[in-house]
């Protein structure tokens, strides 16, 4: 598997774990401090899976426009990555 | 806490992103190309520009300390909502980006394949975005519009 592909998993993993904790902590407790530490943190990784797709060399444009998508972008991109890396 | 987290980003800041931004510029006019060119006044040399690149590269890597340690101050500050701290990350981001997907990896290239400076120019430009970027985030993290603090 290529650095830009096991990268993109990587970041779109931490992304999806950072958003279903960010979802459950305002379901449950909602806890302000919770909100205010992970908000950014996602916005972090969100951003850095939407540039690597858009700024990454040799990507599909599916997985590029995947990438961009709320919410859905870590889904969707490990999903993306493993396909690319098995087309390889 | 907050002025030695503050030290840390700006030492940080200079010692790392400030070479990646002095290599990425020169590496260009050091690479070596297919063609030769006017004997006499050429710098080029191979040697000297893997020297570049692994600069660019390793110090690109640990400049991650600086949005990092930047990110944990905002929080820290309460400031991470602050709408030219959310500008400066996603420039940030953009710059890192363009370092980890595009210059590194093309200066590799130029490396393994000289051409006859297509690719050398294609870099040079790159690393004046690169460069431009940071200056734009100097500058946010400066003038702080619509700060309150400021």
């Amino acid at each position: 598997m290529r650095p830009l592909l096991r990268t993109l998993g990587v970041l779109s993993a931490l992304e999806l774990i950072s958003v279903v904790a960010l979802a459950a902590n305002l379901l449950t407790v909602h806890d302000e401090a919770v909100a205010s530490a992970l908000g950014p943190v996602h916005g972090a990784l969100y951003l850095s899976v939407a540039l690597a797709a858009l700024l990454g060399r040799g990507l599909t444009s599916r997985t590029r426009v995947y990438a961009i998508l709320p919410l859905l972008s870590g889904p969707l991109t490990m999903l993306r990555v493993r396909r690319e890396a098995a087309g390889e | 806490m907050e002025a030695f987290l503050l030290s840390v980003h700006v030492v940080a800041g200079i010692l790392f992103v400030g070479p990646v931004a002095v290599t990425a510029s020169l590496f260009p006019r050091y690479a070596p190309l297919s063609v030769p060119s006017a004997p006499g006044s050429d710098v080029r040399s191979a040697d000297t520009a893997a020297m570049l690149h692994r600069v660019s590269r390793g110090y690109g890597i640990v400049a991650i300390v600086v949005p990092a340690v930047g990110l944990v101050l905002a929080a820290v500050q309460g400031r991470s909502t602050e709408i030219w701290v959310v500008v400066a990350m996603v420039l940030t981001a953009v710059a890192g980006v363009l370092l980890a997907t595009q210059i590194v990896p093309r200066q590799r290239e130029a490396l393994d394949a000289p051409d006859d400076g297509t690719q050398l120019r294609r870099l040079g430009m790159l690393a004046g975005i690169f460069n431009l970027l940071w200056v734009a985030v100097v500058v946010l993290m400066i003038v702080r519009p619509a700060s309150d603090y400021s």
